[in-house]
């Protein structure tokens, strides 16, 4: 668990982050969203001490952030940037090899964990290891930078507008790959984003951010429904809001008994999907199905358009 | 085309090269219209061999001694305790350049005698400015997001530097190199004026008993080692510079 307590940032007379507290439980995600300027890099670099906090406390799982060298304490937390950093002078295998070569882990040791690295990631060792990363395509790069964060095994993922500078199918692909790990590995993950869509499809929690001061922490279903006063409300409150509602949550939480005509629906597709379906296929119900095929009941436009938002 | 006339050329080059040094009596029937009176053709005050070696190891010798210098500053003004440091060591470093080496020898001598120190003192100075600054410029460079996350995973300062900056700055650092050995090569053989021994020995031999002949061939042994090695350096830095993924643009 990480906690933020009364957490402030000064660069000369400018307040970057002003008194900002918040806590991050353990194995989820948490989105810091805001514009630029926002604070929201400072505070995710005050984290792991990238940045000095002006005034305040940070606990990682109770433990004072201040207690430990900056070094020491960025080995242990793994950290992700935009345009992923990766060392160019180094080979694959070598720049996944970072961290655990700072801790001193014996070769054979670090050999197996490249391999289980890429291995994550889809990456053939025996293809991938000794390339540079000029040699690799921007999505593998991005793989790369994020198998390199969780070389060393850490509970904590820190990320800096980590698809920043995909294209947006790779970036759709490398969101993917970043929930499944994270739900694989069970870590902590706090990442920074200007894009609220992006927020809302990966955060368990969202924390919204603007000159410096947190204005709202909530889960998304929340930001989306009771948006804050000002920023907030500005930020969410586009034509796609119903959209994104309907995105949060899997057709299996409104699924219905009975049966209806028409090809099936996933349990498992978001409510968002099941929403295009419907429209598409000019119906008012279509049946759902479990992941092995069978009819498990339907789902309804009138079900969907009670979830996808608030009376006014 | 320039696949094949390169490695031919350089080979060429060489060729010349120890042929001048090591059969000088083959270029007879060529030099001899450049001398009068029946003066020798071929400078027989010494070993042109010998010459070539203490002439390539001054330069050495110079040349690693400006490096250390020229990379420990511009290092040190590249840090945050140092950047304060960087107009001053920019003038003194531009002053080396800027004064003559001969008047530097001339102020030399008094204070450490004849030979080699002189002229070691006028060639180290006169070779700082390139590596200084393409240190700087290399270290510069180095894109933003590579030292942070360098510095995200818990590198220290020095193994940033050691392990990232300087593997990174290299290839423009060497650049810098390049340019400071070749012109140490040419700026070396005043050194003969002070009695250090060198190639300039053959050229000062020269001027002094107005054979042409000799002037040649010692100006034309340092323009061919200096063509050289300026190309091997050349050859080094693309190598590196490929290693890194990115190629060299040197700056001066």
């Amino acid at each position: 668990m990480i906690e933020l307590e009364h957490v402030s940032r000064r660069f000369g007379d400018q307040l970057a982050v002003d008194d900002v507290s918040f806590s991050v439980e353990r194995g989820t995600i948490t989105v810091i969203v805001g514009t630029s300027g926002s604070g929201k890099s400072t505070t995710l670099r005050m984290i792991n001490r990238l940045i000095e906090p002006s005034a305040g406390t940070i606990r990682i799982d109770g433990k004072d952030t201040a207690s430990v060298s900056g070094e020491e304490l960025r080995r242990g937390i793994g950290y992700v940037i935009q345009g992923n950093g990766l060392f160019p002078h180094w080979t694959v295998a070598r720049n996944i090899a970072t961290v655990p070569t700072l801790l001193g882990w014996d070769s054979s040791r670090i050999a197996k964990r490249v391999d289980e690295l890429l291995t994550l990631f889809s990456m053939k060792p025996e293809e991938f290891a000794n390339k540079f990363p000029h040699q690799l395509s921007g999505g593998e790069q991005q793989r790369v930078g994020v198998a390199r964060a969780l070389a060393a095994e850490p509970g904590l993922l820190l990320m800096d507008e980590p698809f920043g500078a995909l294209d947006p199918i790779i970036r759709a692909k490398a969101q993917e790959d970043l929930l499944a790990v994270q739900q694989r590995l069970g870590i902590t993950v706090v990442l920074v984003t200007h894009d609220m869509e992006e927020a809302i499809h990966l955060g368990d929690r969202i924390a919204v951010m603007d000159g410096g001061r947190l204005l709202q922490y909530a889960p998304p279903a929340e930001i989306l429904a009771r948006p804050a006063h000002g920023f907030v409300e500005k930020l969410v409150n586009g034509a796609d809001r119903p959209f994104r509602l309907l995105s949060l949550a899997p057709v299996s939480s409104i699924v219905e008994p009975g049966t209806a005509e028409g090809p099936p629906i996933a349990a498992t597709a978001t409510l968002r999907d099941a929403l295009s379906e419907l429209l598409w296929h000019q119906r008012d119900a279509l049946p759902v199905a479990s992941a092995d095929g069978t009819l498990v009941g339907r789902i309804s436009l009138a079900a969907l358009r009670a979830h996808a938002g608030v009376p006014a | 085309m320039s696949r094949i006339v390169g490695p031919l050329a350089r080979l060429a080059a060489l060729a010349l090269l120890l042929a001048l040094i090591l059969r000088p009596d083959w270029f007879v029937p060529i030099l001899k219209p450049f001398t009068e009176n029946d003066a020798p053709v071929i400078y027989n005050q010494g070993s042109l061999l010998s010459l070539t070696l203490y002439h390539l190891g001054l330069v050495a010798i110079a040349s690693l001694i400006g490096t250390a210098l020229a990379l420990v500053m511009g290092v040190f003004v590249t840090r945050k305790v140092g950047a304060e440091f960087l107009p001053l060591s920019r003038s003194l470093v531009n002053i080396g350049q800027t004064f003559p080496p001969v008047a530097v020898l001339a102020l030399a001598v008094p204070v450490v005698g004849f030979g080699l120190k002189p002229t070691l003192i006028a060639l180290v100075l006169y070779g700082l400015l390139p590596i200084f600054e393409n240190t700087i410029t290399g270290l510069k460079e180095v894109p933003a997001n590579v030292v942070e996350a360098a510095r995200g995973m818990g590198l220290n300062p020095t193994q940033q530097l050691f392990r990232v900056e300087l593997p990174l700055a290299l290839p423009v650092i060497l650049a810098g190199i390049r340019l400071s050995v070749v012109i140490n090569m040419g700026t070396a053989t005043i050194g003969s004026t002070v009695a250090a021994k060198g190639l300039g020995e053959v050229i000062i031999a020269g001027l002094l008993t107005s054979n042409t002949s000799f002037i040649l061939q010692g100006g034309i042994i340092v323009a061919l080692l200096a063509v050289l090695i300026y190309d091997a350096l050349s050859i080094l830095e693309r190598r590196v510079a490929r290693r890194t993924g990115r190629l060299a643009e040197g700056t001066l």
